[in-house]
């Protein structure tokens, strides 16, 4: 039978990297207009991923698979953290490894909506930082997900490029602070780079 | 009472320091968008900031990125504030500053930047000292312990409004880069810090 999960099984098979583009729209409370942004992402399994935003501004998020790196050029900040278990429960986390979905989550069928098929993915760790995440799945994969934040503020993600099992530069999951930006949070003890003032 | 101020510049400088504050100074409703980057050696963070003010009104809204889970929500007037978004549940107290500190952990001095976000010193502030750039715009203000560098005005508006600015009260540093600054903004939704 055609479900979002037979759609997801088919899509997750055989995946070890995936890169691709997004289109984020957040709805944030009343009167608060929708706030758009798009770029670039790439996945590859266990837990390395980046995320990079392009518009309207510029923002890169990457997991090296210790460390999840966040650089706001514009601020010329860079908020680094330990990639801990909780964060495996981050809708971004769940696409890298979409065959680890039932480890760290109660899979469920939400039916067909806006010509796809939804998956809900209900969080089982004690704290996590969303409730759920539904995924969309059209004939080729992965269309969309969406999930609420703390203050019920609707996140809405399109995919589009799917790019499966291509050969990703080296680089693709590390991050160097660049010279001169204030680096905040958890830095690898054997860094070399002194914080800069 | 406006506190003293010490402009070093140009008269040209001053000139349009003053006719800026005269233009601005009957806006009463405001909304501003962007990101803000705060950081204090132990800790800190970013994320995409709105803050709409009506009156005493205000609203201030912070989505973290998708992953860092920092999501809050500000409420309140002269009378309290309410954050709502904390994992502990709503907070209310007298002032969002102590709110949001309580919050995060984060200082950021939202009194002062209702006034420094437009390139003017804080009226309920001390003493501040302004200097100006070749565009005779505010390079640097400092005020109450802060010293807030004006990285970038929109000057394609009357009058010239910040596009970014950074304040440093070490050890603590609070960034601003401003997507979008409307004047005359709807009303805010209603206060449920009384």
């Amino acid at each position: 039978a055609d479900t979002a999960r037979s759609r997801l099984d088919a899509f997750a098979g055989g995946l070890h990297s995936l890169t691709g583009r997004f289109t984020q729209t957040l709805t944030g409370g009343e009167g608060e207009p929708p706030k758009t942004s798009a770029g670039v992402l790439a996945l590859e399994a266990p837990r390395q991923f980046r995320w990079e935003t392009q518009t309207p501004y510029r923002q890169l998020i990457v997991a090296d698979g210790s460390r999840v790196w966040l650089y706001d050029p514009e601020l010329e900040q860079v908020t680094v953290r330990v990639q801990s278990s909780e964060e495996a429960h981050s809708p971004l986390t769940v696409l890298t490894d979409l065959k680890q979905i039932d480890r760290e989550f109660k899979v469920s069928e939400e039916g067909a909506r806006d010509g796809l098929l939804w998956l809900r993915l209900t969080s089982t760790a004690r704290d996590p930082q969303f409730e759920y995440a539904d995924l969309g799945f059209d004939a080729q994969g992965l269309a969309r997900m969406q999930f609420r934040d703390a203050l019920g503020a609707l996140t809405d993600i399109r995919f589009s490029d799917w790019r499966r099992n291509v050969p990703l530069p080296p680089d693709t999951f590390t991050f160097t602070p660049p010279p001169g930006v204030d680096v905040i949070g958890d830095l690898p003890v054997i860094t070399t780079q002194p914080l800069s003032h | 009472c406006v506190p003293a101020v010490r402009m070093r510049g140009s008269p040209e400088d001053l000139a349009a320091q003053r006719a800026r504050e005269r233009q601005l100074a009957g806006v009463e409703r405001w909304q501003v968008r962007g990101r803000l980057g705060v950081y204090d050696a132990r800790g800190g963070g970013s994320g995409d900031f709105s803050w709409r003010q009506d009156g005493t009104h205000y609203e201030f809204t912070l989505h973290g990125p998708s992953l860092s889970g920092v999501d809050l929500r500000l409420r309140g007037d002269e009378h309290g504030a309410l954050l709502e978004g904390d994992k502990r549940g709503p907070l209310r107290g007298r002032d969002a500053e102590a709110l949001m500190q309580q919050a995060l952990g984060w200082v950021v001095p939202l009194d002062e930047l209702r006034a420094w976000l437009f390139g003017l010193r804080a009226p309920g502030g001390g003493p501040a000292e302004l200097e100006f750039g070749a565009d005779h715009l505010p390079a640097r203000l400092r005020q109450d312990g802060w010293t807030v560098d004006y990285r970038a005005w929109d000057t394609d508006r009357q009058p010239p409004l910040p596009r970014k600015l950074f304040a440093e009260k070490p050890p603590y540093k609070v960034r601003l880069a401003i997507d979008a600054f409307e004047l005359d903004a709807a009303p805010t939704s209603t206060t449920a810090g009384r």
